[in-house]
């Protein structure tokens, strides 16, 4: 064996080492691409809760003025709204009725009411 | 200030969850029948915490009212009667609640500021070509 096959040989020998520590080279790279693949599936997992209760969160709003607005049409009218319409004329039966004031006055006003 | 110009009519509400509304309202007619009617509505309305039939019968001798006929009428059906007519007109006109009030057939509810019943007395003498007194308040 010559001594260049020898070095030839060394070389081819040490290659696998070299080629070894070349192709270690890409782990560092497919770590990363790996860790950048995770830190994906986990932002768009993140972003996929996310988008879910802010959804959740306009149902709920939703809903809540929904009920809010079933309890107000629930809720008893104020009294001032309730019994005869203002803007129409009634007649109301005066004959043995108390009262006072001129009898054949213009006005006349009747009062419903009682003592307590 | 509308002095002869109007004319107030009490009907009678004794609201049911009143429990004293209905004898105090018979008082007032039983007064009535002597012509006393608003002497002793004044009486009631000033003592409104103490209604009662003792009280009742010692207005109407504040008021020498003939006693024995006061009670009669207190007791008797007529003007329960009437009282119960009064009531049955209010729930037809759909008044439910004390006081209401109707300035010429138009409805006021509840106990309004004078201004509110000067709107509708002015506007009604306005209706009628009537004028509106000095010293009314404008509306």
């Amino acid at each position: 064996m010559s001594k260049k096959n020898r070095e030839k040989r060394a070389s081819e020998v040490e290659s696998p080492a070299g080629a070894g520590g070349g192709g270690m080279a890409w782990l560092p790279t497919v770590l990363a691409l790996g860790a950048l693949g995770l830190a994906f599936v986990a932002w768009t997992d993140a972003k996929r809760t996310r988008d879910e209760l802010t959804k959740r969160i306009v149902s709920i709003d939703q809903r809540l003025i929904q009920t809010q607005t079933q309890v107000a049409s629930a809720r008893p009218k104020p009294p001032q709204q309730q019994g005869p319409d203002p803007s129409k004329v009634y007649t109301v039966r005066l004959d043995g009725s108390p009262y006072r004031g001129n009898p054949t006055a213009p006005i006349v006003i009747a009062e419903f009411s009682d003592y307590q | 200030m509308y002095g002869d110009k109007v004319r107030i009519v009490w009907k009678n509400l004794p609201l049911p969850f009143h429990p004293n509304a209905m004898p105090a309202a018979l008082a007032a007619m039983a007064a009535n029948e002597q012509g006393k009617f608003w002497e002793m509505h004044d009486k009631l309305f000033a003592n409104q915490q103490a209604l009662g039939r003792d009280a009742y019968l010692r207005y109407a001798k504040e008021l020498k009212l003939d006693l024995p006929r006061f009670t009669r009428a207190l007791d008797g059906a007529k003007y329960k009667a009437q009282i119960e007519a009064d009531t049955a007109d209010a729930r037809s006109l759909g008044v439910t609640g004390t006081p209401g009030f109707f300035v010429n057939g138009r409805f006021l509810s509840g106990a309004k500021p004078f201004e509110a019943f000067a709107e509708v007395i002015n506007a009604e003498l306005k209706r009628l070509n009537l004028p509106i007194p000095p010293g009314a308040p404008a509306g």
